[in-house]
């Protein structure tokens, strides 16, 4: 075994160039690798973090829906337009949660849309609505940070919105928007479009900008319920009468359409005004209705094990519920930097497709150089296992090598590219830095896994070049010399 | 000679005979004008029922008045109970909705379907055929009783809900019976049926019932009826923000 190293290292440093080639090719993709999965990880872990420490929590139960995939933003269907089924037996499911040892808090929410305008103002502008209980919703969120004003106080209407949402609105309201201010709410829901006037209260900053922050706007509860339609005693039917019906069942055009008929209008000169209506009393929330709860666990590695024991749960008792974690809450706010990272290893594999063919072709021209040498061997007796093993050697060898080398100036680069503190400048930047700085940590397995990677490169770029030297007749081989 | 005489004859006479045949501008025209009661304000009560698939069917009920020349309407809200007193007022191309429940009103714009019926704001404001659409082709043809032309239409501007309608006309009067939408794809999006049920009013006959299927959507529709049909001066504080919320 010492011969055949002593044998490849010596072969090594004759046939530098090819050494250099092979090994920088290494070198470069460990480099990659380490580099790229460090900002993925750090992204994917940044946004996680971000989402579970403002808007999600651990785990999410919501209603179920056919229409699409229910997160906290609503149902994913075509054309965005599925009602966020309610949540069936609210008490049931905090109870379940109450008697789980791993749940630390819970709240619930409304999620709902709406459109804000100044009271009488002309323009408007888009809010995502998140309707809360303030206590529980702020104790489970307790690092989103007031920057002024203060959150909803319990029992009072309110509205809260970010820092960066203020930007837009007074962008689009055409006004300066500040604490106080009264924004009109339009919603759409069940019971038609609701409009509420809810004072500005607070601004919220988070420590780190997502996509959502600049959508996301904290309501309480019972404001986003009316707007949603979720009221008390909404349900009732208006009868139709037997000619509508007919009409809708009428499936033959010809039948619809015999002989004419006219009825008489009034045509008048005066045309009196409408009786008034009796005063409407005010749509009462359904203070039962809630479409999430969110919960925070002691430990945040036990999600999937409580999103299990929920599911469970839902199933046997037959509650149209389910339980997910943080991503299922994010819904489309955390599939972007899943995309990042199919790009990212859709580029590796390719990247890795090209190093093996320069490698096998580097080889070949090696191995097609030291015919003489191999034949040689041959002729005093090497075997094919030993010829195999010097060129397996020889491979690793350089993967270790350079690897190590790649590993080295991978950590250089990111300590470097941290100690530049680069600002991100644009939205896609910020979800790849997971906050408003780059700051890339590299993750140990992600070594461990880049040197593997790169010395199975290797070695699957070694196989061809080995079966074209084991082909090689010791006695023509002597021929060439 | 002779030969030469009787073709010009023939092509003369054919030209002529052509000549005298349906004027479909002018049917279209009057399709228009069937709802334009000039400088005269109108108003009627309108009946929605909704039906889709796997839901009660639901019924709107609203009180229209409308001042065309002055592009001018309101719409008040009847039934259903919860939503009693919402109303829209539109004035040119702005609309405020009312809610009575808080008092509060909201700016919007027009594109919206009114109360997730199939119909659309714009099915209440005057219908232009004539200047939104040019002919491309007609055929006669039969629907039920009535004896009719089929009028394939090709959107001038961009501004209509659809690209392609094919309207079937009445032979006898200038009424709509069939409308059909198409979208620039050429897809089918809904069908409007107008019965033969009219509402004469100021020498007019309005459609009292109208079905509306919509093609995209499978099993929706909703049935239209029209009532209480008024023809006649309104006062002006109708078309007011103020009118929306005296009215609950």
């Amino acid at each position: 075994m010492p011969v055949l190293i002593r044998i490849a290292f010596r072969n090594l440093l004759e046939h530098k160039s090819k050494t250099l080639i092979i090994g920088i090719l290494l070198a470069l993709g460990v480099i990659i690798l380490i580099v790229g999965n460090a900002f993925m990880d750090t992204a994917a872990k940044g946004v996680k973090d971000t989402f579970i420490a403002n808007y999600t929590g651990d785990v999410f139960v919501s209603g179920k829906s056919t229409n699409g995939k229910v997160s906290l933003f609503g149902v994913q269907a075509p054309g965005g337009q599925e009602t966020t089924p309610v949540l069936p037996y609210y008490d049931k499911i905090v109870a379940k949660l109450a008697s789980m040892p791993q749940v630390e808090l819970t709240a619930g929410q409304v999620t709902g849309f709406g459109l804000a305008t100044l009271k009488d103002g002309e323009e408007q502008t888009f809010a995502l609505l998140f309707g809360v209980d303030p206590e529980n919703y702020r104790r489970l969120f307790d690092q989103v940070h007031i920057a002024e004003g203060s959150f909803i106080e319990p029992g009072k209407e309110g509205l809260v919105i970010s820092k960066k949402a203020l930007e837009r609105f007074s962008k689009q309201l055409k006004k300066d928007v500040k604490i106080g201010d009264n924004i009109t709410l339009t919603g759409m829901g069940k019971a038609g479009f609701k409009i509420r006037s809810i004072p500005l209260v607070g601004l919220v900053d988070y420590k780190t900008d997502s996509e959502a922050t600049d959508f996301i706007s904290y309501v309480d509860v019972n404001t986003l319920r009316i707007l949603q339609g979720l009221t008390l005693g909404n349900d009732e039917d208006t009868p139709v009468t037997d000619e509508q019906k007919a009409l809708l069942a009428a499936t033959n055009e010809d039948d619809l359409f015999g002989a004419e008929v006219i009825v008489s209008g009034k045509s008048t000169a005066k045309v009196e005004a409408p009786k008034p209506v009796a005063v409407r009393k005010a749509a009462v929330a359904d203070t039962g209705a809630w479409q999430f709860i969110l919960v925070r666990l002691k430990k945040a590695g036990a999600a999937p094990l409580v999103v299990a024991e929920l599911n469970r749960f839902f199933a046997a008792e037959g509650i149209a519920a389910q339980a997910g974690d943080w991503k299922a809450a994010a819904g489309p706010f955390a599939q972007s930097i899943d995309v990042v990272r199919i790009v990212f290893d859709v580029a590796i594999i390719i990247v890795a497709i090209v190093a093996v063919i320069i490698m096998m072709n580097t080889l070949v021209i090696s191995v097609i150089e030291r015919t003489g040498e191999i034949g040689t061997m041959r002729a005093l007796g090497a075997q094919k296992p030993f010829i195999r093993k010097m060129f397996l050697i020889e491979t690793i060898a350089i993967a270790i090598v350079f690897g190590l080398v790649g590993m080295a100036l991978g950590f250089g680069i990111i300590g470097g590219l941290n100690a530049l503190h680069i600002e991100a400048s644009n939205a896609f930047l910020k979800i790849l830095f997971a906050g408003n700085f780059l700051h890339a940590a590299v993750n140990p397995m992600s070594v461990v896994s880049s040197l593997i990677l790169v010395m199975l490169v290797a070695v699957v770029a070694h196989l061809y070049p080995v079966a074209v030297a084991l082909k090689i007749e010791p006695v023509r081989a002597m021929q060439t010399e | 000679m002779k030969r030469i005489a009787i073709a010009l004859f023939l092509a003369a006479s054919a030209s002529l005979l052509a000549a005298a045949g349906p004027d479909f501008k002018s049917m279209l025209k009057a399709v228009d004008e069937m709802g334009d009661f000039g400088k005269q304000d109108f108003s009627a009560v309108y009946s929605i029922v909704t039906e889709k698939p796997g839901e009660n069917p639901s019924t709107t009920e609203i009180q229209i008045y409308r001042r065309d020349v002055q592009n001018q309407f309101v719409i008040l809200i009847n039934k259903p109970e919860k939503q009693k007193g919402q109303g829209y007022l539109k004035i040119d191309d702005n609309v405020w909705f009312f809610d009575p429940e808080s008092g509060n009103f909201s700016h919007s714009t027009i594109k919206e379907n009114i109360q997730n019926s199939q119909a659309k704001n714009s099915d209440f404001k005057k219908h232009t055929f004539s200047e939104d659409y040019e002919i491309s082709s007609t055929a006669a043809g039969k629907l039920g009783a009535f004896e009719t032309w089929i009028l394939d239409l090709k959107a001038r501007t961009n501004e209509v809900s659809y690209q392609h309608v094919r309207l079937t006309i009445r032979k006898d009067k200038s009424v709509p019976l069939k409308e059909e939408d198409y979208s620039v794809s050429e897809k089918l999006m809904r069908t409007v049926l107008y019965l033969p049920t009219y509402v004469e009013a100021a020498g007019k006959l309005i459609p009292a019932k109208i079905k509306m299927i919509d093609e995209l959507n499978k099993g929706e529709q909703s049935v239209l009826t029209i009532s209480n049909v008024r023809v006649g001066a309104l006062p002006d504080s109708n078309f007011t923000k103020a009118f929306l919320s005296r009215a609950q």
